[in-house]
């Protein structure tokens, strides 16, 4: 299977982080890697939460990377 | 002045904008139209996802309802600590925010040949690519005694609103020591966890209210969503699987429900049996909304087949389906597919209509029950497109709530509540 866009990734975040994700940049602004450490921590259980352990795991390291750039660059 | 990294940032932003003026498409952009039936998850967030990946692309979203009423939330108003007016979703943001076009009415018929939709008031509505979300309707002809004509006596509120307040009424008007009956229906249906988290938030009223009372689920299953995060939660909360549980789940796969005695709220299975009800909620086996039966998207099974990576019907180009009405499995039918569905066909619609290279596709669910008004559950799934085009579980993904401590299940509860809230606003807003 090829890597899905950041994009694309991005927009299923939105389903449940719509809001916060648009007001990244004005309330707390996020490094991308900072955020990339955060969803790699959720994938390989580094960091628990009652959902994200869940859902992470269905990315590539690479696709958690590329919407990491995408969120923290579009907002 | 813009710095190279912002105009770096903007135009890589902008860059459906910048392409739209720069390059010949087939559609040139003015004139690209999609128009989009039904007005649920699947419809009103493939709607707003186009126009913000490409706003010079005219989207006419078509539905009879003035305003929408989410079927996710409305079990929580059997147990009486939601209202039904707060499932009310206006449509009035798609216009204002989005620009996307509303006409409230019912869809006659659909002609794929000319690519054109007739609406009940005979008005024909042009479109390039068309956007099928229309949801579900009953298979009546299974049941004897009982059909859409006397839903007002025995509700499914399988479809939130008026359906929802009546099997709600029935509830309070029910003496202490009744019994509801649940049927449960075949796979595939809407919302695969509903009927038990129906169940829950019955169990969770009479508790309160009237506590000698019994629900039991005739489930044409033998398995269901969640099963055992349910079974051990009502056996926490309801005494389920005691001589005094509130909750019984009878599996009858091979004994179905073949007649309704509507006057006497019983019903009467394969083999005979007899099962009175106080309350009887009768959850009919489904199919497709009859506008995909009378288009010709559906197969024999009566759902809609499509290719999974654009969602585009199998059987009448320039058509797409999502949400319940479309053949996406293993993606259960549920609000929250529904969203991913459409955001999946939104791209796939934009890049066709500009001929973009078509993208990668990806689907999330994740799908929350109450158990109580304060502990919930949750289950979750990642998914691709495999090499064969056939959409697959990623391996390792997704499953459901890790335990069942109390203080997990209060987050769940809060995080259901929540998820209702941002699915709504993505979807709507």
């Amino acid at each position: 299977m090829a890597d899905v866009s950041g994009k694309m990734v991005a927009y299923t975040c939105y389903s449940c982080h719509g809001e916060q994700l648009t007001n990244l940049k004005s309330t707390q602004p996020l490094s991308t890697i900072s955020l990339r450490n955060t969803l790699l921590a959720f994938k390989y259980d580094a960091k628990s939460a009652s959902m994200m352990n869940r859902i992470a795991k269905g990315f590539t390291d690479n696709e958690l990377m590329a919407v990491a750039t995408y969120i923290t660059g579009s907002h | 002045m813009i710095s190279r990294r912002q105009f770096m940032h903007l135009s890589s932003r902008s860059a459906a904008l910048w392409l739209t003026g720069c390059h010949k498409r087939a559609f040139n952009s003015s004139s690209a139209h999609v128009v989009i039936i039904g007005g649920g998850f699947g419809g009103a967030t493939a709607a707003k996802m186009i126009k913000q990946l490409d706003s010079s692309i005219k989207v006419t979203l078509i539905e009879p309802k003035q305003h929408y009423i989410t079927c996710p939330g409305s079990n929580w108003v059997l147990a009486g600590f939601k209202k039904i007016e707060s499932l009310n979703v206006s449509y009035q943001q798609l216009l204002s925010r989005y620009d996307v076009g509303i006409i409230h009415q019912k869809v006659a018929t659909i002609n794929p040949e000319k690519h054109y939709v007739t609406l009940s008031d005979k008005q024909k509505i042009p479109y390039d690519r068309l956007i099928v979300s229309p949801g579900i309707d009953f298979r009546w002809e299974l049941i004897e005694g009982h059909d859409n004509s006397t839903s007002h006596l025995i509700p499914h509120a399988w479809k939130a609103g008026i359906q929802t307040t009546l099997l709600k009424n029935q509830l309070q008007a029910m003496k202490n020591g009744g019994t509801v009956v649940i049927c449960a229906p075949p796979n595939p249906f809407r919302c695969p966890p509903g009927p038990y988290e129906r169940a829950s938030m019955i169990a969770y009223y009479l508790k309160q209210h009237k506590p000698k009372s019994k629900i039991i689920i005739l489930d044409a299953k033998s398995q269901f969503s969640k099963q055992q995060l349910f079974f051990k939660s009502w056996e926490k909360h309801y005494g389920f699987a005691s001589n005094n549980s509130m909750i019984e789940w009878h599996s009858i796969p091979d004994n179905p429900i073949r007649k309704i005695d509507i006057k006497n709220r019983q019903l009467e299975t394969d083999f005979g049996d007899i099962f009175k009800a106080d309350v009887l909620n009768y959850i009919p086996t489904q199919k497709a909304a009859n506008i995909a039966h009378t288009a010709g998207l559906c197969d024999e099974s009566g759902w809609c087949p499509v290719n999974h990576q654009t969602s585009e019907s199998t059987l009448h180009p320039d058509i797409h389906v999502i949400g319940d009405a479309s053949i996406q499995n293993p993606i259960p039918k549920s609000a929250f597919a529904a969203n991913a569905e459409a955001k999946v066909c939104a791209f796939a619609v934009v890049n066709l209509l500009n001929q973009f290279e078509a993208i990668e596709p990806l689907w999330v669910n994740t799908c929350y029950s109450l158990i109580t008004q304060e502990q919930g559950i949750s289950i979750a799934m990642v998914y691709k497109l495999n090499q064969q085009g056939k959409i697959i579980k990623v391996t390792g993904a997704g499953g459901v709530t890790p335990n069942i401590a109390e203080a997990t299940l209060t987050i769940e509860a809060n995080n259901a509540k929540r998820w209702l809230k941002t699915i709504v606003m993505d979807s709507f807003k």
